[in-house]
């Protein structure tokens, strides 16, 4: 060894140890740090129980890594490194294997017989029937399942300790997605029940603070509203193993933060980037960027198609003339999306939703709609964004008002605090505003279901239209997919030409890892599953 | 009157304050638009029954007075309610984290003391020098830059740029384990645990926040104190003693003895007004304080932290001032005899 060298890693040993300031021996830290995994974010896991009520979004990453459903979504890779689940194909996760009946009415599991749960005793089809019992029988999980024929506990039978069937009252194909949701997660029973009280018999309080799961980590430390510590569950049989020893899911609320940690290489994945940032990153090879486009969401712009001046079409579409889309996807954006307009006009390419719209900026044919409308010299109305969503809807929302003032519609921008929002949206009481939504999934039967018709917030348009209904009311059990996309189609017409919203872009998943992270998997919940990643 | 019952009358005197500050609070975040059932029910699958049902629990669908009541009534049982973001009840959260914030904020508060003080007997000793020059520009610029902004800055240049700095997030390394928690603040459990590692990582981690916490509370203290002692020093007595030949050391401190009154009332009001305005502090640094958790709650549109927060910072401003009280009289014995 020469004496350069020698200078070079003695200093380079020096820094480490009074960096990491521990009392570990300096290879055992270096392990340690190589085996963890550390994750910002913007906002913390709030509960532990998968069926539990007003969980944070970040909650089912939680729910992912600590339980196992029967089974999960298989992957598929995007590009080198990155992968996105694929909706169509499932693989066991408790379950080796399940089958179908040829009615498509009963369908039966088959379980590991080596699976236990963290506290070691054996998972069983007891634990399973439990847990679905309790999914259906708490709210928040028990409207989801529903979609999926999922409804009563009569439904679930257990056949032996291994053998699980499930009965429906008519084949879905909601079924098996719906089971591999974070609601059909499987807890252990006896653990839970033991916890359980008269007034609280599927021990919600108890859950809520403590994991009851099998899955492939386990909780070490858990604070609500700023971090989870979690270790690896070494007796897994789900999957793999994972390699990760360890990962800390971290709160840093400013995002600069989140960058810098992860630039310095403090931090392994960050997290609910503003594009800006994102922008910044693309350019160094000190962080790489993910981005997957989330194919089951949309941004957009709604009206109150309910009330005046919105209740007449031409008013629509004259806005959806007018709507300076490609400033607005650059400028607010800063191109991170999916275009969601300038379809060439005319019947729908596809039955995939959401799709472009055959709209574009065309502010003359804008002016004759508002003309035609009754409104040759425009209108005032408000225009409100949500604070929490202000990054990306502040920029937006000037763009709009600058845009609509050329069609002579006069906007006075609302700022609406977070907290005041989901009110507002609910009670119908917004006339104009942008936000972004998201269905779980991504069949366009189920998303018009869940935002082009209905009495409730996900009608972002509180829209109205009797045919539309019977269409997707025809799709729902349709079985032949001829049949299906004529159904779609047409629905899809029929939203091109009422517009009770107008999409601008599909929005993109976007989290900036460490460079030598691999198989980093999107998966519908759009948070971080430890198990599939590895340190190259 | 005696020591005692003065205490004991002063303390009483408290009682309304609180009795009025949870009255008030509760009022005011029940008016406050945003229904917290609409905002539980956000999943993408909630309807309006879920809604219904999330305020038939929570209480909120029975009338106001009653609610007020409803809440008096578990208060007075010791029952701050239940924070529906973290899932906890709202006591147990302040308790975990009001050590935190009392960390940083006492931190803060030692490094303004410590800077403010000599600063402003310096410029008060020594009008129009070097000194006064300095602690003008300091107490202007401190005052004048918002407090998020001196943070991202001594972020970007101690952590960033030259990496003295240990990562600005939370209060201990993730990958060092925690001290075993015992009072709650991370040096001296660290301390008590004979855990140099924790505390050397804790104290790197406070050394930022502190500092850009006492950029902005230093400019009262320091302006208060160089006010305070040149108008002493300008005194009838400060000039009398000079006359009588004294000297300058024997004048000095008395004079910075009747200095001291204002400056202790403004350094209380100062310490007061940190702890509850260190939010933004704490939101940039990660720190899990009682400031963050009231802005998290706000944003929730969770109403039991927010009242709690409220109640608690009552709380130590009553006992803050308190404190002042009994230091006044210690100071100046005519404060107490007047009283």
């Amino acid at each position: 060894m020469d004496r350069r060298r020698f200078i070079q890693q003695g200093s380079a040993a020096f820094s480490l140890g009074t960096v990491a300031g521990t009392s570990l021996p300096l290879s055992a830290w270096a392990q340690a740090r190589k085996d963890t995994l550390r994750v910002l974010s913007e906002g913390a896991p709030n509960s532990q129980d998968p069926h539990g009520e007003g969980v944070s979004r970040e909650s089912l990453g939680l729910f992912f890594n600590v339980y196992d459903r029967l089974v999960n979504f298989d992957r598929a890779q995007l590009s080198p490194g990155v992968f996105k689940y694929d909706y169509g194909r499932f693989r066991g996760e408790l379950a080796e294997r399940f089958e179908t009946s040829a009615d498509g009415r009963t369908l039966t599991f088959f379980l590991r017989r080596d699976a236990t749960f963290h506290d070691g005793k054996p998972v069983t089809a007891a634990d399973v029937k439990w847990s679905l019992d309790r999914a259906v029988s708490l709210p928040a999980s028990k409207r989801q399942l529903a979609t999926g024929s999922l409804e009563n506990p009569s439904q679930f039978t257990v056949v032996d300790a291994h053998t699980f069937r499930i009965a429906l009252p008519r084949a879905d194909r909601y079924t098996l997605p719906n089971l591999a949701l974070s609601f059909a997660s499987v807890l252990n029973s006896e653990l839970a029940k033991s916890h359980a009280t008269a007034a609280d018999p599927w021990a919600t309080e108890w859950v809520k603070a403590h994991e009851a799961g099998g899955g492939a980590f386990r909780i070490e430390s858990f604070t609500p509203g700023q971090q989870v510590v979690y270790t690896r569950f070494d007796g897994w049989k789900g999957g793999s193993a994972p390699q990760l020893r360890r990962a800390v899911f971290q709160v840093v609320p400013s995002a600069s933060n989140r960058v810098a940690a992860l630039l310095k290489g403090d931090a392994d994945v960050a997290l609910q980037l503003p594009p800006k940032d994102l922008d910044a990153l693309t350019d160094t090879t000190r962080a790489k960027v993910v981005s997957v486009p989330v194919t089951t969401s949309f941004r957009f712009v709604a009206f109150n198609t309910q009330a005046k001046p919105f209740d007449d079409v031409r008013v629509r579409q004259a806005i959806a003339y007018a709507l300076p889309y490609t400033t607005l996807l650059r400028g607010a954006n800063l191109g991170r999306g999916e275009a969601l307009y300038g379809a060439r006009p005319g019947k729908p390419a596809s039955s995939r939703f959401p799709q472009p719209y055959p709209y574009d900026t065309q502010l003359l044919k804008a002016k004759e709609l508002l003309a035609q409308a009754g409104y040759p010299q425009g209108f005032k109305t408000s225009f409100s964004y949500n604070v929490g969503d202000a990054t990306l809807a502040e920029p937006a929302a000037l763009l709009i008002q600058e845009a609509l003032a050329k069609i002579g519609i006069a906007l006075s921008i609302e700022k609406v605090p977070s907290a005041q929002w989901g009110t507002l949206q609910t009670e119908k009481k917004l006339p104009f505003f942008i936000d972004s939504s998201s269905a779980w999934f991504n069949d366009p039967d189920y998303f018009f279901r869940i935002f082009f018709q209905g009495d409730w917030r996900w009608n972002f348009g509180s829209f109205k239209n009797d045919e539309l209904a019977k269409l997707l009311e025809q799709a729902r059990w349709e079985t032949d997919r001829a049949k299906y996309d004529r159904a779609i189609q047409r629905a899809i017409e029929i939203a091109f030409e009422q517009v009770p919203l107008v999409p601008l872009w599909l929005p993109t998943f976007e989290a900036a890892l460490q460079p030598d992270l691999q198989g980093f998997t999107y998966y519908i919940h759009g948070q971080v599953d430890f198990r599939p990643l590895t340190r190259s | 009157m005696s020591a005692a019952r003065r205490v004991v009358s002063r303390l009483a005197a408290t009682v309304p304050v609180l009795a009025g500050t949870a009255v008030f609070t509760f009022v005011l975040t029940h008016v406050l638009p945003g229904d917290p059932a609409a905002f539980l029910a956000s999943g993408p699958n909630a309807g309006p029954e879920e809604i219904a049902q999330i305020r038939a629990r929570m209480g909120l669908d029975l009338p106001l007075p009653t609610q007020l009541w409803h809440y008096l009534q578990a208060l007075a049982h010791g029952d701050w309610g239940q924070s529906h973001t973290t899932g906890q009840p709202v006591l147990t959260d302040l308790w975990q984290r009001l050590p935190a914030s009392l960390e940083l904020t006492v931190a803060a508060f030692v490094l303004t003391l410590l800077v403010a003080l000599p600063l402003g007997t310096a410029a008060a000793l020594r009008p129009r020098s070097l000194w006064d020059r300095a602690c003008t520009v300091l107490t202007v610029g401190g005052s004048c830059v918002p407090s998020f902004v001196i943070a991202l800055l001594l972020v970007y240049v101690f952590y960033f740029l030259l990496g003295w700095a240990p990562e600005p997030t939370g209060r201990i390394d993730a990958m060092i384990e925690p001290p075993p928690v015992r009072s709650g603040f991370m040096l001296l459990d660290a301390a008590l645990a004979l855990r140099w590692d924790a505390f050397a990582s804790a104290a790197g981690r406070l050394l930022l926040p502190s500092v850009a916490m006492a950029a902005f509370s230093l400019a009262p203290v320091a302006r208060l104190t160089r006010a305070s002692l040149l108008g002493v020093l300008r005194s009838d007595p400060v000039r009398t003693a000079r006359a009588l030949g004294l000297s300058p050391r024997a004048v000095l401190a008395g004079a910075l003895h009747l200095a001291l009154l204002p400056v202790v009332t403004s350094a209380g009001m100062v310490f007061s007004y940190m702890l509850s305005a260190n939010v933004v502090i704490e939101k940039v640094f990660a720190w899990p304080g009682i400031g963050s958790y009231a802005l998290d709650a706000l944003m929730a549109a969770d109403h039991a932290p927010l009242q709690g927060f409220v109640l608690l910072v009552a709380l130590m401003f009553v006992l803050v001032n308190f404190a002042i009280d009994l230091l006044h009289e210690r100071i100046d014995p005519r404060v107490g005899s007047a009283a």
